[in-house]
């Protein structure tokens, strides 16, 4: 009886460190796959929110209206991307579809300000105040979406690489991931206040 | 020798107080910039911009609407004085203090940054449906007059009526409680496995100083005796001090303010950037 005591208790205490392990694991990778979908929400909200920018915008374009009708053009047909299951794809194609259409957007806003910018009765418009003031708040979220997933994702790095974690992660299934960079490309141009107009 | 010395002392007599003046220069704009903090006050103002009566009318409003809303929203107002990023420093404050019940994310904070004339509503996850980013625009532009004119407290009483006017439009209904019951459950299951742990450390040790005592006899070890001589106790002990800690945190946190009105404990809500700035 008692040579089988230490043998059970040791057994007891590895279920225990392992079980333990594994919800920290599963934790940290749950917390990277909610601040991902989070981040890939507020990039579709953005993108979905940039046609009823571009219809109020094209009326008042000459020089942009060209490029505008272009990018209206490639954005059809598309998967939107909060539509995307994060567990389908890989984390660098996921990034990657999530990067082309912060790219697009950025592009677009560009366009849409710089017809702002040369026509006063645009910016006393009403309905394109408030578009933009919407604009400023899905750029807001994506920078607090952006932080939270490259915090989430340092956070799941530590643990699955630090002691004990690094020893169970791999056989797991837990690898180390790979942080989100947007280029500066990919950087969303500020959005011109006209809120005072 | 002596001219090598002259020269030295000559050239740091002269240069030093510069140096000095530049890193005074350097230190001090960073000395006025607020940095994201939690907050522990429903109305934090460290500048006295507030009268104590204007801010206790505010507290006192911001008080009754927690009580009676059925939304239970923690509303909480802030003037911090110059701040880099207003957007930046409103969701880490709001994020740093847990404004909110956690799960329903029901709060809100007003934050005034006077020298910038710039002002912020940062809006909780659970309020995005009922306060949009128009809608809190809207109150911050109706709000400019009263800024500009430097009238503080009767700008934030009207977002304050502003924002419990929308608030009690919308239909969400949040339980005052059933935040804090949650964390505790959670807390118990790491209670449980630091104490299922601890048992084990406790166990192993002393199995551990019976073999350490049998090897300085000079008694053969059996092959588990040396496997727990090897086992690095002080690293698992510091682990489980970590995780019981942790769990002493979880179940120490609740929401809600305590005897002083004005006081604020954190309810570990969130919010993700929602709401809307504005310059007057």
């Amino acid at each position: 009886m008692k040579k089988l005591l230490i043998p059970a208790i040791l057994v007891i205490g590895l279920i225990i460190l392992m079980g333990s392990n594994y919800n920290r694991f599963m934790g940290a990778d749950q917390r990277v796959q909610e601040q991902m979908g989070q981040l890939q929400n507020e990039v579709q909200r953005q993108s979905d929110l940039i046609p009823n920018l571009v219809n109020t915008v094209k009326g008042y374009a000459t020089h942009e209206h060209d490029t505008l009708t272009d990018y209206a053009a490639a954005r059809s047909g598309e998967t939107p991307l909060n539509r995307i299951d994060p567990r389908s794809v890989s984390d660098e194609a996921l990034q990657k579809k999530i990067l082309d259409a912060q790219t697009r957007n950025a592009q677009e806003i560009k366009a849409i300000t710089a017809v702002a910018e040369q026509s006063p009765q645009l910016q006393a418009n009403q309905n394109f105040s408030s578009l933009m003031v919407q604009l400023e708040g899905t750029q807001n979220r994506i920078t607090v979406a952006r932080q939270r997933l490259q915090q989430a994702i340092l956070s799941y790095n530590q643990t699955v690489m630090h002691f004990p974690g690094n020893l169970l992660a791999g056989v797991m299934g837990y690898h180390q991931r790979v942080y989100y960079e947007a280029s500066p490309a990919a950087q969303t141009p500020p959005v011109v206040d006209f809120s005072k107009h | 020798m002596q001219t090598v010395l002259t020269l030295t002392h000559s050239l740091l007599t002269r240069s030093l107080p510069p140096v000095f003046c530049a890193l005074a220069l350097l230190c001090f704009p960073l000395a006025d910039t607020a940095e994201a903090a939690p907050l522990t006050q429903l109305v934090t103002d460290p500048h006295n911009v507030l009268s104590d009566a204007e801010r206790d009318q505010l507290v006192e409003k911001l008080t009754t609407l927690r009580e009676t809303l059925p939304s239970h929203p923690h509303i909480l107002i802030d003037l911090p004085g110059h701040v880099d990023d207003i957007d930046q420093y409103a969701n880490e404050t709001f994020h740093a203090s847990g404004i909110g019940q956690k799960g329903q994310d029901n709060g809100l904070l007003i934050v005034l940054d006077i020298p910038d004339t710039q002002s912020r509503i940062e809006v909780g996850y659970g309020f995005e449906g009922d306060l949009t980013d128009l809608q809190t625009h809207t109150i911050l532009v109706a709000a400019r007059p009263d800024l500009k004119a430097g009238h503080y407290a009767a700008a934030l009483n009207g977002m304050v009526d502003a924002i419990s006017e929308a608030l009690r439009k919308s239909d969400t209904t949040v339980q005052e409680t059933a935040a804090a019951d949650e964390a505790v459950t959670f807390s118990n299951t790491d209670m449980l496995l630091g104490g299922g742990g601890l048992l084990l450390f406790l166990f192993g040790t002393v199995f551990t100083i019976r073999a350490q005592r049998r090897a300085s006899r000079g008694e053969p070890l059996s092959g588990l005796d040396r496997f727990l001589i090897s086992v690095p106790w002080d690293v698992l002990l510091n682990l489980l001090i970590n995780i019981l800690s942790a769990a002493a945190r979880n179940n120490s946190r609740g929401s809600g303010t305590s005897g002083n009105r004005n006081s604020y404990r954190s309810g570990g809500g969130d919010s993700g950037g929602g709401g809307s700035k504005d310059k007057w």
